[in-house]
């Protein structure tokens, strides 16, 4: 893959297809006579700009998306955690004696969830909010982050609660993973529109 | 007072570089051109947000032209203005004019 196919992708990201190749191009020819610093400059400033303006163009809309998702996330992981709670008692009651939490199918049932959640986050983001899918990501985070300063600043550490608080917000936001699960749903959807 | 859009400095800016340009007005001419009268080189991202920004307000349309070997086999985008893009610029000149008459600016010759 050239690199110049790596700028469209990025761009295609945040804009239409047709609209990033000929962003891509001009760009490209641009690079010609600049180098390329000047085109990769291009690249992601011309990214970031698209991508604001998807959130600015709406924020009420996408804002409201991205509390959705994470709310539904949230709510996920909670029921992760309390069936684990419940396993745990149910174990330790059949067993007689304390659980050993640290083990090979505790590490699995909860790296499952910490895979899945995030990548459905990212789905419903894009299921959402088709068209402005990153912008969507970008909201997300930005509330994210939000509702961590303000759990920290309620529950401060220290406090049993505060932990149960900060786990369940921290494991909801691997960003990445979200992104990728809008990514695969923008892609989904722009296939569908081709068939 | 006007219904329709209103306009901001540098769509004003980015309308009369199409207007200027005609046929051929396009992302790479479009910045060229703006830098070329303006002594000031557009940023990409703030040229392309303005240009779809633009389109989705009808003031400007697009069409895809042939694709080129120096563009990596992509198409240019050709713009060109819209009627109401038009009165929009129109309307937005009519008002610098009458705000600049009466005024003495050095170095500004208005007729």
């Amino acid at each position: 893959m050239h690199s110049d196919h790596i700028a469209e992708w990025i761009l295609s990201l945040v804009t239409s297809r047709d609209r990033a190749a000929s962003i891509a191009g001009d760009l490209t020819e641009g690079a010609a006579a600049r180098g390329a610093v000047w085109f990769w400059t291009g690249v992601l400033r011309t990214a970031a700009s698209l991508l604001w303006r998807g959130l600015a163009e709406r924020p009420a809309r996408v804002a409201g998306v991205a509390a959705a998702s994470l709310a539904i996330s949230v709510a996920l992981w909670l029921l992760v955690a309390g069936l684990s709670v419940v396993a745990l008692v149910a174990a330790h009651i059949k067993s007689g004696h304390p659980v050993e939490v640290v083990s090979i199918g505790y590490s699995i049932w909860f790296f499952v969830p910490a895979l899945l959640i995030p990548l459905l986050t990212g789905r419903l983001l894009a299921r959402w909010a088709p068209g402005r899918e990153m912008s969507a990501c970008l909201a997300y985070a930005i509330i994210c982050s939000i509702c961590c300063f303000i759990s920290i600043a309620l529950f401060p550490p220290g406090n049993r609660f505060s932990v149960s608080v900060h786990v369940s917000l921290i494991d909801a936001a691997p960003l990445a993973l979200v992104v990728a699960g809008a990514v695969w749903g923008r892609h989904r959807r722009l296939r569908a529109l081709q068939v | 007072m006007h219904a329709g859009h209103s306009l901001g400095e540098f769509e004003q800016v980015v309308l009369l570089a199409i207007l200027r340009l005609g046929d051929s007005a396009y992302g790479v001419t479009i910045g060229a051109e703006i830098t070329a009268c303006t002594r000031r080189e557009p940023a990409p991202g703030a040229l392309y947000t303005t240009l779809d920004r633009l389109e989705d307000k009808g003031l400007v349309s697009s069409r895809m032209g042939d694709p080129t070997p120096q563009r990596g086999g992509r198409a240019k985008r050709y713009f060109t203005l819209t009627a109401s893009g038009l009165a929009a610029i129109t309307r937005a000149q009519q008002a610098y004019r009458r705000l600049l008459e009466g005024c003495e600016i050095p170095g500004l010759t208005y007729a």
